[in-house]
């Protein structure tokens, strides 16, 4: 099953051009930097995940891995499938757990990208620097986590909703929505300060170590808030389907 | 059978509208309550002006991009496409009735997100000088074109309200006929809506390192005549009253493009 779906989403039309696009701009942006003489080796390489590699995480969540939970009503087969054994609790946590590892080897993917590309723009002297420079690992594993919690959260409202639109909708406007509210005048644990860091882009973002004037209050949190949406939506889904007896 | 109720009741029983409805609806109010100021004088009318050019052009597009993406495909994701096709009405007549639909969605998407807008700062300011000039409030809008100062602010907003449904029903109209040629709603939100996104996120982000270049240039005439331009109303920063003729050709010319582009397009595809 595990092979299968991972097929499914590696076949995926939209996979292969997203990533030569990705790589297109950040060639571009990065030795648009390193033309107008910024020293700020590590900020740049840091800024990738800013919005390139967010939106590319984003939109392959939202629109490959999201797709693998609504194509089975979408294909007919959905009532078949589950009349088989294994076709109901153990198919979806296995399709959570192809698209978690599909989305991990895409940001191993990205980070290779990023780092690659950085280290030939650069010179040598720099390079060894920005290869040991603890922040950029540290990024990596809050965009991972990021990933992982957006790619459970959207599994379990497509699941739910049995809609691909739906899910698009509600996950994309409020992922979307954490570019638009920006700014320092945001009061910390307003609703303006949940709908910019509330929603995984902030963690999708890197934004988490980068951060100057975050505290381990925001972060504890940010965590409780996190864990309250993914706990919510995992309980909502379970009674959902138990009433449609799909567990 | 009414095609044109029929296509209606179709279309309200798309549960992602409602969402998106309750998303813009919450989404104007937060925004609009950040920018709330003590009342002062014709700062109503200043608000209602500013509203679609700066936020609500976006909330627009969301829910036109929801909306008309399910309107024709949901005939081939529910597999009765084939057998409207037999039917005598199911062509020419489901089409002008699908655009009717489109025409009746846009109106109300426009004066749904005004009356919001109208609700909420008709609270927190006083609504006077509907009848006063545009050149007594003194302030900047980003519809602000030259010469526009005699007009009051109630024929302001008259002609605001107007342009916006013109603009909407156009961008409605370009959203239909990608949904002929594609038929997967998802597949016509990503690509209108990430259109859309796409170049207001260059617009803010990356014509910053490019604004000088060639490609910069390109970039911001596709975001200036395009459907970001016209629907935020960018378009007419730099233009005189006496040039109206422009915004005339400039609005109605892809609406008879498009419909003309369209009525092909579903008349080929719905051969038997």
């Amino acid at each position: 099953m595990l092979k299968l779906d991972l097929k499914k989403l590696v076949t995926n039309r939209l996979v292969l051009p997203s990533i030569i696009v990705v790589i297109v701009i950040w060639v571009f942006t990065i030795f648009h930097k390193h033309q107008s003489g910024s020293q700020k080796i590590l900020e740049n390489t840091l800024s990738f995940w800013n919005v390139l590699g967010s939106l590319t995480v984003g939109f392959l969540i939202l629109f490959v891995t999201t797709r693998l939970f609504a194509m089975d009503r979408e294909e007919q087969v959905e009532e078949v499938i589950h009349t088989t054994k294994l076709g109901r609790r153990t198919l979806f946590l296995m399709r959570i757990k192809t698209a978690t590892i599909f989305m991990l080897v895409i940001i191993l993917l990205f980070t290779c990208i990023q780092l690659v590309i950085s280290v030939r723009i650069f010179n040598t002297g720099q390079r060894l620097t920005l290869l040991t420079e603890l922040s950029l690992w540290q990024q990596t594993i809050t965009v991972l986590i990021g990933t992982l919690l957006f790619t459970i959260f959207t599994a379990l409202i497509c699941d739910s909703f049995k809609s691909h639109p739906i899910t698009l909708i509600i996950c994309g406007l409020f992922f979307g929505l954490s570019y638009l509210i920006r700014g320092s005048m945001i009061h910390k644990y307003s609703l303006e300060w949940i709908l910019e860091k509330g929603f995984f882009s902030f963690l999708i973002k890197g934004e988490l170590f980068r951060a100057t004037s975050i505290d381990v209050l925001e972060i504890g949190i940010l965590a409780l808030w996190y864990s309250i949406l993914i706990i919510g939506m995992y309980c909502l889904n379970k009674h959902l389907r138990a009433r449609r007896k799909e567990i | 059978m009414n095609l044109k109720i029929a296509e209606v009741k179709k279309f309200l029983l798309f549960k992602e509208i409602y969402i998106a409805v309750v998303f813009c609806t919450g989404l104007t109010l937060l925004m609009q309550s950040a920018i709330v100021s003590p009342d002062e004088p014709f700062y109503f009318w200043k608000n209602m002006h500013d509203f679609m050019g700066y936020v609500g052009y976006w909330m627009v597009a969301i829910l036109l991009v929801v909306g008309v993406s399910r309107i024709v495909p949901f005939e081939n994701e529910t597999g009765i496409d084939e057998l409207l096709k037999t039917y005598k009405y199911g062509k020419r007549k489901l089409l002008f009735a699908k655009l009717w639909l489109v025409l009746i969605y846009s109106i109300v998407v426009v004066t749904f997100l005004y009356s919001v807008v109208f609700i909420f700062f008709s609270s927190n300011y006083r609504i006077n000088g509907v009848n006063s000039m545009l050149v007594e409030g003194n302030y900047q809008s980003p519809w602000d074109f030259k010469g526009i100062g005699n007009w009051t602010n109630g024929q302001y907003f008259l002609f605001q309200y107007i342009y916006m449904i013109i603009a909407s029903f156009s961008f409605a109209l370009f959203l239909f006929l990608i949904s002929i040629l594609v038929k997967r709603s998802v597949v016509i939100m990503m690509i209108c809506g990430g259109l859309f996104a796409v170049l207001e996120l260059i617009k803010r982000f990356l014509l910053l390192y490019f604004s000088s270049s060639e490609i910069g240039y390109v970039l911001s005439l596709l975001y200036h005549y395009g459907y970001n331009g016209m629907l935020s109303a960018f378009y007419m920063v730099n233009l005189q009253i006496d040039e109206l003729w422009k915004l005339v050709v400039y609005l109605f010319v892809p609406i008879i493009g498009l419909v003309s582009m369209i009525t092909y397009s579903y008349e080929r595809r719905a051969k038997c």
